[in-house]
């Protein structure tokens, strides 16, 4: 038991399904920057598992670690847009399906 | 009372993910993303990490979410469909968020595993548990060289954001 009175597996389960969602959102969504909100979700998943363990020992260390993954998301948005924005300049789209300049053409 | 709280703010959660993942205008997403994170900082608050949840209110809502919404003001984004069309992807994912769900429930419930054999804690944490007094120590003493390598890697993101973005250096 989490000190609220919550079971800790409740909210081990709130973590999952909102990694789930996360999933869900890189994989079903199309435009790249709800995927980057996605990516961010899922990151949130991992803080709050961080959290509540670290509540559950008594040690602090756990919610050290979530900011620094809070940072790192940070610098991750930024990247990601800025290459979006660089993307969005060239092919004037954010459609992932239409972003295939990798693939080999066909 | 605090029991009440948490599932309130749990239910907003996910209520804000699944908009997220819904909602077609990117700009409501990003709203959507705003209510998902912000409940989420309620919950850290209950979990005795207010110097979390203000850090994530003040980098999400005040940064992260601000960048996006500057970007999709500024590509003036808006696509009506944006959807796949891969519903089993939905099932399987679920699917594989029950098992490993049931997978974490069941280490835990089975005497001797990881969580059980901890030490006891739970009515033991310190007074300045989860405050900026407690937290800041730690990032300045244990964690200090993990943070000097974050501010440069923050250096590195805000110099290549710009690079990135720009059109001509």
């Amino acid at each position: 038991m989490v000190p609220i009175g919550v079971p800790v597996e409740h909210v081990i389960a709130l973590a999952v399904a909102l990694f789930v969602i996360g999933v869900l959102g890189v994989l079903l969504r199309k435009s790249v920057i709800v995927m980057l909100m996605s990516v961010e979700l899922m990151l949130n998943a991992a803080n709050l598992l961080f959290v509540v363990f670290a509540e559950r020992w008594g040690v602090a260390r756990g919610q050290t670690i979530s900011f620094f993954v809070m940072a790192v998301a940070a610098a991750e948005a930024a990247v990601g847009l800025a290459i979006l924005i660089g993307v969005f300049r060239t092919h004037n789209t954010t459609d992932v399906d239409e972003l295939r300049d990798l693939l080999e053409q066909s | 009372m605090d029991v009440f709280v948490f599932y309130a703010a749990a239910a907003i959660t996910l209520l804000g993910a699944s908009m997220v993942l819904v909602l077609a205008n990117p700009l409501r997403a990003a709203m959507a993303l705003i209510l998902s994170l912000g409940a989420l900082s309620v919950i850290y608050v209950l979990l005795h990490a207010q110097f979390v949840a203000v850090m994530q209110l003040l980098v999400y809502a005040g940064a992260i979410i601000v960048l996006f919404v500057f970007v999709i003001m500024l590509l003036n984004l808006e696509d009506p469909k944006t959807r796949r069309s891969w519903p089993w992807v939905a099932g399987v994912f679920t699917i594989i968020g029950g098992l490993s769900y049931g997978l974490a429930r069941g280490l835990m419930v089975d005497d001797n595993q990881f969580i059980t054999s901890g030490p006891p804690h739970v009515n033991a944490l310190s007074k300045d548990y989860g405050t900026v007094e407690q937290v800041g120590r730690e990032i300045m003493t244990t964690f200090v060289l993990p943070f000097e390598m974050l501010s440069v890697l923050l250096l590195v993101a805000v110099v290549g954001a710009v690079v990135i973005s720009k059109k001509r250096l």
